[in-house]
């Protein structure tokens, strides 16, 4: 199997709020050789986390809405995008702990037992991002109302859904959003394995 | 249940919007105010997007094999991550040019990519991978697919890809997402909706 990448530059070639870097490079084919250089542009993004706050007593789930700038780029007719809580792992940050950390700033919850579904590169042709996928066992008593930094722009409503109505809004096209869909499928496909574990009825 | 906000993109002010970089790819920097769920409007925000459009992702599935089509290859993504190995097993994907349907491009990116024949498509969701950052929009899809004879090294020279293709039995692939080894958000969406609906499809499609 190949496993051999010669970089021949990597530059800086954009260094905003996003950082994009330009590498020339040769890859090992599968058949041994090398390719031929070719130039390949890449946003560099951070490890990121998202988390969906479930109560395993109540069978809720914690869902954030917010307006996304790049599906309005993309010409979504409703630019408010239904998620669970996500964000970048900060520097020196352990993964678990930024998805705690990340469900509590977006929707005021305690999240105190974690389910882990891996590393998930979000666009891997042109972004170095990869989303961290996890469930956390939480209460949803009293969650709701509008969070979020206000002076990072941050508009967040939170909003308790009955799992079965979670699902049914993905089924019907309403949750688009990878950081949405990815662990709300994970939970459907583990719930029965967390509600032992996490000890509900 | 909660009620979903009704606003729409015509509730966003455009301020300006510049393009700071562009090469193969482009940033745009969006300056733009939105209503607030509280009442009122934000004040104008800076909001840079990685402008890509629509693409198409499909895992091809034989029903009858219960098998699924999956390929690797060189993903420039994971090399910039710094992962120790930046070959990733994912479905075949491609990009959705104007005037294309997602499904001609996902029936001839299977072709391409994988030597399959994709007979039936089903339409799985719109995704946005990651909206925080890029505007990328996939149309997701199963296909229908007989996988006998489906291995090999495929891609196009000229677009310096090279693929290797295999199939997979549906237990040991959705058991890679399972144990965290999916690698693609797109890879895993899929095969995680195929486990809820494969009893559906296989009486579909059989």
């Amino acid at each position: 199997m190949p496993n051999t990448v010669d970089i021949a530059a990597r530059d800086r070639a954009y260094d905003g709020f996003f950082k994009m870097d330009v590498f020339k490079l040769r890859f090992e084919l599968f058949r041994g050789s090398m390719s031929p250089e070719i130039e390949r542009e890449v946003l560099i993004g951070n490890q990121s986390i998202c988390c969906l706050p479930f109560d395993p007593f109540r069978n809720e789930v914690v869902l954030v809405e917010q307006f996304r700038a790049a599906a309005y780029a993309a010409g979504e007719e409703h630019p408010w995008m239904l998620e669970a809580p996500a964000g970048f792992i900060e520097p020196g940050e352990e993964k678990n702990a930024a998805a705690i950390r990340e469900a509590h700033e977006e929707t005021g919850c305690t999240v105190t037992e974690l389910d882990y579904g891996g590393p998930l590169y979000s666009s891997q042709g042109a972004f170095s991002e990869r989303t961290n996928l996890f469930v956390g066992k939480t209460s949803t008593d009293g969650l709701g109302g509008v969070h979020g930094i206000e002076s990072e722009g941050e508009n967040i409503r939170v909003a308790v859904f009955p799992f079965d109505e979670a699902v049914a809004l993905f089924n019907e096209g309403k949750i688009q959003s990878a950081f949405g869909a990815l662990p709300l499928l994970w939970l459907l496909r583990h719930r029965e394995r967390l509600l032992r574990e996490w000890g509900a009825p | 249940m909660p009620d979903l906000t009704s606003f729409t993109r015509r509730d966003v002010e455009l301020v300006g919007k510049e393009t700071p970089f562009r090469r193969y790819f482009q940033l745009d920097t969006y300056y733009l105010r939105h209503p607030l769920f509280q009442g009122g409007m934000s004040p104008v925000l800076q909001r840079e997007v990685f402008e890509r459009g629509q693409s198409a992702c499909c895992l091809p599935y034989d029903p009858a094999r219960d098998e699924v089509v999956l390929i690797e290859q060189f993903r420039p993504g994971a090399l910039a991550a710094d992962d120790p190995r930046p070959w990733l097993i994912e479905a075949p994907a491609g990009i959705v040019e104007t005037g294309e349907t997602p499904e001609e491009v996902v029936r001839r990116e299977v072709q391409e990519e994988a030597g399959c024949t994709v007979t039936d498509v089903e339409f799985v969701m719109d995704l946005y991978p990651s909206p925080g950052a890029t505007s990328e929009r996939v149309a997701m899809f199963i296909g229908r697919a007989a996988t006998e004879n489906v291995v090999g090294i495929h891609g196009l020279d000229d677009e310096a890809e090279d693929i290797r293709v295999f199939t997979l039995p549906f237990a040991e692939a959705i058991g890679l997402v399972d144990t965290g080894k999916g690698q693609t958000a797109a890879g895993a969406i899929l095969l995680l909706w195929l486990a809820q609906h494969r009893d559906a499809l296989r009486a579909k499609w059989t």
